[in-house]
């Protein structure tokens, strides 16, 4: 996969572990169009997200994808594009 | 000496008094007016109507607010025990039931089992406020909370401790003596910190009260000067994880405790090599309170090991008969301390099991070495430990059996090394069942301790004798076969 095509599918990856956690979300139409935009971007802060939903993020990649990340890592990421290029240059 | 809880709260308080007994986001509150407004707070509710002896629920989620009605309950002679607001109301609603609440202390709920108390804090604040000269002073037997966990059965067990046990096991935790500032970074909803903020105050150590992501932990611990950080597994796994950043390295001098499961050799190595060396793993349960603790200089030799029995704790390693077992061989670990509690409430069977003979036995297997060291081996069953959340794979098969179209199933963990145990549920499901749904339909009963995948398998696998062998269904999940 090229870099831009690893961050998108990685991109997919958050958006995928966002939606299954009913306690965070976007809480605006203009939030949810930024938050799925590839080019806008999103906080994990505007999201809702405390220390149980990342606790619960970092569960849900791991069952899902098999990939062990702590909620440390992802509090240095704190943004969806953040993320998805973090995740994708670890899994380069 | 006067050694009740009551009596060695107010020398903490006497002897403490200009000293910080709480800190958070408004400030700090010294030991004197913690004592003067837990005292007030009793003498209000006790105006409330709720009289000594009746149970009390606590849906509080401030930390100065819940701690305040926490040591006013136990003036008062209440028992009281956490109906925690990130619970499902379901739940609540259940175990105040099997706690027989008489009423709730909390913000306004609809959802509440009893008569709702909302607490005025001004009130108890105020020096005009009204007394507790005139209240009785609780018994020393007399129940002063109700701790609840997760139980082998399904149901969850509600674990009562008398004001002599609380004082007890406050008194024996593995903290030097002294005082000092502790810092334990989760909500006093939860277990592990409600009952560690609770010996603090009762003991004069100085609880920080605030909440923060990982990174600015240190930055914290540095500016409040803390002495004492207890935490989990995993947060323990992120301050490993952030230590290259800037600013991200905890402050020399500090104590580290970690404890809560099986805390692995390696992680113990990174923590020392990469945050500080000065790291403590623990070992205890809300049963008995503290029973052991390995200090700093003992994991390089026993990377599995908790450290020397506490004084005051007799601890032997059994067989599957009760007989002891020689050093260096792994058995049952049973223990006998002080301040142990006597037994589960309304719950003969679960108490002959996990109290045999007046000992403890958790079901945790364990060996002492020759020189006394407690290594600790593992479960002697299935209980799954999610951070520092125990759950038995009975409690989540239980609700799941109610789902509509479930035939069979079994709850499982997928072994994680940064949250321990993920609990994981397999599913044989009648045609149309809606294993989607019942993700969220356990989720709404169980709330932390829902599983967080359901896996549809035409059927479980089991041993000869019929038995559901968890261990393939997690080895399988190792694999990613249920990814």
């Amino acid at each position: 996969m090229t870099a831009s095509a690893s961050f998108l599918h990685m991109r997919g990856r958050v958006l995928e572990a966002i939606a299954a956690n009913p306690a965070v979300g976007p809480s605006s139409p203009e939030m949810r169009a930024r938050m799925l935009d590839p080019a806008g971007d999103c906080s994990l802060e505007e999201l809702g997200f405390d220390s149980l939903a990342l606790m619960e993020f970092c569960i849900f990649f791991e069952t899902e994808y098999g990939i062990a990340v702590t909620s440390g890592e992802i509090e240095g990421r704190p943004s969806i594009n953040a993320l998805a290029r973090w995740l994708a240059d670890t899994a380069a | 000496m006067d050694s009740s809880l009551l009596a060695t709260f107010r020398h903490s308080c006497a002897a403490q008094a200009a000293r910080p007994a709480l800190i958070d986001a408004q400030g700090a509150l010294d030991f004197a007016g913690l004592g003067a407004q837990a005292a007030r707070l009793a003498a209000w509710l006790h105006g409330q109507g709720l009289r000594p002896g009746e149970v009390a629920g606590i849906t509080l989620s401030d930390e100065r607010r819940h701690l305040l009605v926490s040591l006013a309950l136990l003036r008062l002679g209440c028992p009281q025990v956490t109906l925690a607001s990130h619970e499902p109301a379901a739940q609540r609603l259940a175990l105040a039931e099997r706690c027989r609440v008489a009423a709730v202390i909390g913000e306004p709920d609809a959802a509440a089992a009893a008569p709702v108390i909302v607490p005025d804090f001004e009130a108890a604040a105020s020096l005009s406020g009204p007394s507790d000269d005139g209240l009785p002073v609780p018994d020393d037997d007399a129940s002063a909370v109700l701790f609840t966990g997760s139980g082998t059965t399904g149901t969850f067990k509600v674990i009562p401790l008398t004001h002599r046990q609380v004082v007890l096991q406050a008194r024996s935790r593995a903290v030097a003596s002294g005082t000092g500032i502790e810092y334990i970074p989760s909500p006093v909803e939860f277990l592990y910190p409600k009952k560690h903020r609770l010996r603090s105050a009762i003991t004069g150590y100085t609880s920080l009260l605030l909440a923060a992501e990982h990174s600015a932990l240190p930055g914290i611990c540095r500016r409040y000067g803390v002495d004492f950080l207890r935490l989990s597994p995993a947060q323990a796994q992120s301050l490993i994880d952030i230590a290259g950043n800037d600013g991200a390295r905890l402050p020399e001098g500090i104590a580290v405790y970690v404890g809560g499961s099986r805390i692995p050799g390696p992680l113990r190595a990174a923590f020392q090599a990469r945050q500080v060396p000065s790291l403590h793993v623990e070992y205890g349960a809300t049963e008995t309170g503290n029973i052991a603790v390995a200090a700093p200089d003992m994991h390089a030799r026993y990377p599995d090991g908790v450290g020397r029995p506490l004084p005051g704790v007799r601890l032997e390693i059994v067989d599957d008969d009760g007989r002891p077992l020689p050093p260096d061989v792994e058995g049952l670990i049973r223990i006998r301390t002080p301040g142990m509690a006597r037994g589960y409430l309304d719950d003969e069977a679960l108490t002959a099991r996990m109290f045999p003979g007046g000992w403890f036995q958790s079901g945790d297997r364990g060996a002492l070495t020759e020189d006394g060291v407690l290594v600790f081996g593992g479960r002697a069953d299935d209980m799954m430990i999610l951070n520092s959340i125990n759950i038995f794979p009975a409690e989540i098969e239980k609700v799941a059996e109610t789902y509509p179209g479930v035939i069979d199933c079994a709850a499982f963990p997928l072994r994680s090394s940064v949250h321990g145990d993920i609990p994981m549920l397999a599913v044989v499901g009648a045609e149309g069942c809606d294993l989607k749904g019942l993700i969220s339909y356990c989720r709404e009963r169980l709330g932390v301790r829902a599983p967080r995948k359901v896996i549809g398998l035409a059927e479980l696998p089991r041993n000869p004798q019929g038995k559901v062998v968890r261990r393939e269904l997690s080895a399988r999940a190792a694999q990613g076969e249920f990814r």
